[in-house]
């Protein structure tokens, strides 16, 4: 044995893991419970990205990994894949979704109207330093936010619904295709030409990172669209079931998702022009990767940068595959590197044979 | 119909071998496509598994549904069974499945390996699953998968030649280290994996059952026994294997296998062997113990077990 | 991290399915080397290739009803012999042959979508019924293999060869009792 056991591999290995967790301290409930108490865009990323919507494997997943979203998005992957499929939910219509934010560029006023609902984006952005001085500031629930939540509609119609109504979206036909019909991306390989349902679901699970920065390329210059958005929305969508003997559809409970509707203008027929969608959604609450991918979405497959095609895009932002294959880097490669090592060497030497020869030739003349 | 008592089962936190049935069943179709059709990438769905892509996911799917509980495994990489991350996966299948394992190549049903093909010859019945980091050989001339798959189809490999033909032209030979692209059955070209190209010709009517996945990529492909596979090479430029440089293992004494180069600090190199179980195996012998050592594919001079192939 | 402490155990329908599956890729390994499969209470070898490989991803086809419930049992969608991934015919007749002419053979560009067929026969030893007498070659065969198989029309080898040109084609199983046989597409048979 003392031939491998010099090397060590396996206690080392061990050991590696032992000293990480030792640096992480010990985990129990009340981490996990602190993370979907508080971090619940965090945690929605992660779920997103995982194609798995479970906030409290979620917050184990990011409490385990010490916060590392790519080792925390893997850890549920592999969970997931040990589930089985037990039913295929009925598709979520956007006029379906309990809604609370949704926005629109593209129109002063929608249909419904606009609905702000719970962001950010309006704040200045400075840090609460008093909380470091042990003022806390107020906390959500004893704040009355009743008034705005009543004041408005709770579903909204998509505004895509209202253009097409006014003739500036090409009509669309009803897809009979049954749930269980629809090709599923977790189920079979991605293939190209893609088609549009692997298409958005690889989006959907795409790394946020990695859809935003192809994304932006696309609205910066490398895209051939002008984009604007339609509407961006942030919702609780049912995930309507049906029951195996009655027959019954019941919800079996709420998921909180985020969609986005980018459109361009002159497509199609430049006679008869038309507005062009992109559209995207993801489980969770991401308003950066839906916006993004619907701009990928909308740009993907018309010809220019490679920012455009559907192979490089949807190969690239694939979270697990893309952070793996990268730090699978650190693994020993040195049969590999031995092996191109021996073909550069045997080029030297030809290269040096021939100018021995060459040398010997000038000393004979 | 089955029994009630057949359905159900004592919790557990997952299937035997980590895989759910569906999962397997899906592999299962696949494997035996793959062998049907040998060279040829087979796509697969390629779960997650609790390993990062890259890490040899696809090479453990294959495992995972092949392994039973009397399976003897064993997992190299760089040749070496003590290397970190073949050390992991054989504690991850032996966890998930209860095999046995081995360091030994005669005494393993299934070989896992990244990178390297033991040198002790494997037999019929054995099984080698060989992880894939790139399954697709023509991705150096044709990135866009869709259109190198049409290439296969076509069997148009006028590209890869011509990049063979460049290299020749500018360096005046071929300059692939591993992954050396292979042609399979007369049909497909295929990528080895990168094992180096002193492996290459191990495949070639082989006793065993090859099968090579990607789990990144998502594809499967097979050689299966007593199969052609032969590197590309012109008549005037044949296929050569790495030149050892008369080298031997500084501590077996073993010539004519593949070493590694071990720098040392006064500048110079010494060598080992790269396959550590036959190492194992060799100073064992030589400190008196009884060991079966098998037939090499490289004899004691150089020379290959088949002689059909290396010119 | 909840770590696993024991191996979980092969259920023993999960350990069935194995072996059976263990044995269909020996058989296409090696073609024209019979294997055998191991049967419990009964259950033929169609059903137990079936519970092998079928689940409700795939489609199957089979000429006789009997072995529909078997097929059903799996998830499999039952659907026409044109559509069907894998296709069972227990008792192959002279009248059944052009059937073999609408199976999905795949394409150039994906022939991993051509249907595999479970076929009955007779190979066995002990087998009393006329065998005709082949010889294969191709992969999986050292140089090459002669065998017997019995129970299938004369034609099946003509209209086999008709179909077959790499790497369109279909492979077959050859089931003869609780034994099978592996024959890809890759086989070369000849007809002595």
């Amino acid at each position: 044995m003392a031939y491998v056991a010099a090397r060590g591999g396996e206690a080392a290995i061990l050991e590696a893991e032992r000293l990480y967790k030792v640096m992480l301290g010990p985990l129990g409930m009340a981490q996990v419970r602190m993370l979907t108490d508080h971090l619940p865009y965090l945690l929605d990323r992660v779920m997103g990205e995982a194609s798995l919507y479970a906030p409290e494997l979620a917050a184990l997943a990011v409490a385990q990994t010490g916060g590392d979203l790519y080792e925390a998005v893997l850890l549920l992957r592999a969970y997931r894949s040990t589930q089985p499929r037990l039913a295929y939910a009925a598709p979520i219509e956007q006029d379906a979704i309990t809604t609370v934010r949704r926005v629109s560029a593209a129109f002063k006023d929608i249909p419904g109207g606009q609905v702000l609902g719970p962001t950010l984006d309006y704040s200045h952005r400075m840090l609460e330093m008093n909380v470091l001085r042990g003022q806390p500031t107020t906390t959500n629930s004893s704040v009355d936010v009743s008034s705005t939540v009543s004041s408005s509609p709770t579903v909204f119609p998509a505004l895509a619904a209202w253009q097409r109504q006014a003739g500036l979206l090409p009509e669309i036909t009803a897809d009979t295709t049954t749930p269980d019909e629809i090709p599923d991306v977790t189920r079979e390989p991605l293939l190209f030409p893609v088609s549009r349902s692997h298409k958005l679901q690889s989006l959907a699970r795409g790394d946020t990172g990695g859809i935003l920065a192809l994304g932006y390329a696309n609205m910066r210059g490398y895209g051939a669209v002008h984009p604007t958005i339609n509407e961006v929305r942030l919702g609780y969508a049912d995930v309507i079931l049906t029951h195996p003997v009655t027959g019954v559809h019941f919800s079996a409970g709420q998921v909180r998702v985020s969609s986005a509707e980018i459109v361009t203008n002159f497509a199609g027929d430049p006679h008869d022009p038309r507005l062009e969608l992109g559209f995207s959604a993801t489980l969770g609450w991401n308003e950066v990767k839906v916006i993004a991918a619907s701009m990928l979405d909308l740009s993907m497959g018309k010809a220019g940068h490679a920012s455009q095609t559907p192979e490089f895009v949807l190969y690239h932002t694939e979270p697990v595959e893309s952070s793996g294959f990268c730090i699978h880097f650190k693994l020993p490669h040195y049969v590999t590197f031995q092996s191109s090592l021996e073909a550069m060497r045997g080029v030297k030497q030809l290269e040096r044979a021939d100018d021995l020869l060459e040398m010997a030739e000038k000393v004979d003349a | 119909m089955s029994r009630l008592s057949e359905l159900t089962h004592d919790w557990q936190d997952h299937s035997y071998a980590f895989l759910d049935e569906a999962s397997k069943r899906e592999l299962r179709r696949k494997i035996l496509k793959a062998i049907a059709i040998p060279g040829y990438q087979v796509p697969y769905a390629s779960r997650e598994v609790p390993m990062a892509r890259g890490w040899g996911t696809g090479g453990l799917q294959v495992t995972l549904t092949l392994v039973a509980p009397h399976d003897t495994v064993k997992v190299i990489d760089q040749g070496a069974d003590d290397s970190v991350n073949a050390a992991n996966i054989r504690r991850f299948i032996a966890r998930v499945a209860g095999a046995a394992t081995t360091t030994d190549t005669l005494r393993c049903t299934l070989l896992q390996s990244r990178h390297r093909i033991p040198e002790e010859r494997l037999l019929e019945g054995q099984i080698l699953i060989l992880q894939v980091p790139e399954p697709e050989p023509l991705r150096g001339v044709e990135t866009s998968s869709a259109a190198s798959a049409v290439l296969h189809a076509d069997a148009d490999y006028g590209l890869m030649w011509l990049s063979l033909y460049e290299q020749i032209v500018r360096h005046r030979r071929v300059i692939l280290g591993a992954s050396y692209p292979v042609m399979v059955g007369g049909r497909y070209i295929m990528a080895p994996s990168p094992i180096p190209r002193w492996d290459v010709p191990m495949l070639h009517q082989a006793a065993h059952l090859t099968i090579l996945s990607a789990g990144r990529e998502k594809r499967l492909y097979a050689v299966p026994p007593y199969t052609d596979v032969r590197p590309l090479e012109f008549d005037d430029v044949p296929f050569r294997i790495e030149d050892q440089g008369g080298e031997v293992c500084y501590r077996t004494g073993a010539g004519h296998k593949f070493l590694n180069e071990l720098p040392q600090d006064d500048g110079s190199s010494r060598f080992e062997l790269s396959d550590s179980g036959y190492g194992e195996k060799l100073l064992r012998r030589q400190a008196g113990e009884t060991v079966e050592i098998g037939a090499t594919y490289y004899d004691e001079r150089g020379g290959f077990y088949h002689d059909d192939l290396l010119r | 991290m909840s770590p696993i402490n024991t191996a979980p155990v092969q259920t023993p329908l999960e350990a069935r399915a194995h072996a059976t599956f263990d044995a269909l890729m020996r058989a296409l390994s090696y073609p024209g080397r019979p294997q055998t499969l191991k049967l419990e209470d009964g259950r033929t070898a169609f059903a137990a290739i079936a519970e092998a490989l079928l689940d409700l991803e795939v489609t199957a086809f089979s000429t006789e009803q009997s072995l529909e419930a078997d097929l059903r049992a799996t998830g499999a969608k039952l659907v026409s012999l044109e559509r069907a991934e894998y296709v069972f015919m227990p008792h192959l007749t002279e009248a059944q042959l052009p059937l073999l002419q609408r199976v999905n053979r795949g394409s150039t560009l994906t022939p991993d979508d051509a249907a595999t067929l479970v076929i009955g026969a007779s190979f066995a030893e002990e087998s009393l019924e006329p065998a005709q007498r082949l010889r294969l070659r191709g992969p999986g065969i050292q140089d090459s293999l002669e065998v017997r198989i019995g129970g299938l029309p004369l034609e099946f080898w003509r209209v086999r060869e008709a179909v077959i040109a790499f790497p369109i084609g279909w492979d077959v199983f050859f089931v003869s009792g609780n034994q099978i046989l592996g024959l890809p597409r890759t086989t070369i048979v000849e007809v002595l």
